[in-house]
């Protein structure tokens, strides 16, 4: 992930997503899926297994280990 | 022909179609809108981010329903999870739930299924539960409040048809909900006999995605299901052991 070199000095660890990313601490979950999911519409996001509001991305600052799923539609039948 | 009024969303159109297995992604919307369907099943899933997926949402012609499916939930808790991000995403609280434990039959656990019907009515969701066609596990969604029963013609994904035939048949007779025949239909002809035998409606989606010309197949079947749903409506009539001529058998001139 490209990303992770950015943040190479900071010392926050989320999993993101099933693999363990580096983050600036501090960041908003808005600032996470802007950076790792720029291109995904539709989606979903869960923090340690609550669903967090789209209106509550900004607002929501991610802390050391958390646990974040993107979650987004795929064909089922 | 009547329509199937589900949720005040009315359906006239008795295909439903899943959109899982498709080559491509051009195909389920052409498959869509040449059948007709007016609704589809979609999946939810942790989005891969190495590897930008095209969004199926985004094949969805306007207008189509959207059902959101459970597939990977293998409890009642997996499944309102499901559910709820589904629900999060403002695409409609329609719900077909899927618990499967067993990977070699993918069979319903009818148990799970029941509870996760029972938990998600209470949510307000609009439930179409997917399983074993058994009369009593019927009973009971109907009891929790499911919107539908949805019974397996044949294991998923099998293209094996109406393998439950007689025990369909017992839900459709006495179930008031309405019934969908959900896996296994392998060509229009199995939809076809399912809507004949009074099914409300059928969802398919191996037997067309995987079809050498999906959008055809998917028409073939929105037509046999017409049919079978005309021929239901318009009263079959019973079959005979003795022959009954068609034209008089009276001699031509006496």
């Amino acid at each position: 992930m490209h990303c992770m070199e950015v943040f190479l000095f900071s010392h926050m660890k989320i999993y993101l997503n099933g693999k363990l990313i580096e983050i600036e601490p501090q960041a908003s979950l808005e600032a996470c899926i802007i950076m790792f999911c720029p291109q995904a519409k539709d989606l979903v996001a869960e923090i340690n297994t609550n669903i967090v509001k789209k209106e509550k991305w900004e607002s929501t600052v991610l802390k050391d280990g958390d646990i974040v799923e993107l979650i987004g539609f795929v064909g089922g039948g | 022909m009547q329509s199937l009024i589900i949720d005040n969303f009315e359906i006239q159109n008795r295909l439903l179609i899943g959109t899982g297995k498709f080559q491509n992604k051009y195909d389920v919307r052409e498959s869509i809108i040449q059948s007709g369907s007016q609704v589809v099943t979609v999946a939810v899933r942790r989005i891969d981010l190495e590897r930008h997926e095209e969004n199926i949402l985004e094949y969805i012609p306007d207008g189509v329903k959207l059902m959101v499916n459970t597939s990977g939930a293998r409890n009642a808790d997996e499944v309102i999870r499901i559910a709820r991000l589904a629900k999060e995403c403002g695409y409609g609280n329609w719900i077909k739930i899927e618990v499967i434990d067993d990977s070699k039959y993918l069979l319903p656990d009818n148990q799970e299924t029941i509870r996760a019907t029972e938990l998600l009515v209470k949510e307000g969701f609009v439930v179409f539960p997917y399983v074993s066609a058994d009369l009593y596990v019927a009973r009971e969604l109907v009891k929790v409040g499911a919107d539908t029963v949805m019974p397996l013609g044949s294991c998923i994904g099998t293209n094996q048809g109406l393998k439950a035939e007689e025990f369909i048949q017992i839900l459709i007779n006495e179930i008031e909900i309405p019934i969908i025949v959900d896996a296994g239909i392998g060509c229009p002809s199995h939809a076809a006999k399912a809507m004949e035998m009074g099914a409300d409606a059928v969802l398919v989606n191996t037997a067309i995605a995987t079809a050498d010309n999906a959008p055809n197949m998917a028409k073939a079947f929105s037509k046999a299901i017409e049919a079978g749903r005309l021929a239901y409506e318009s009263g079959i009539p019973d079959s005979q052991n003795i022959a009954s001529a068609s034209s008089p058998l009276s001699h031509l001139l006496s």
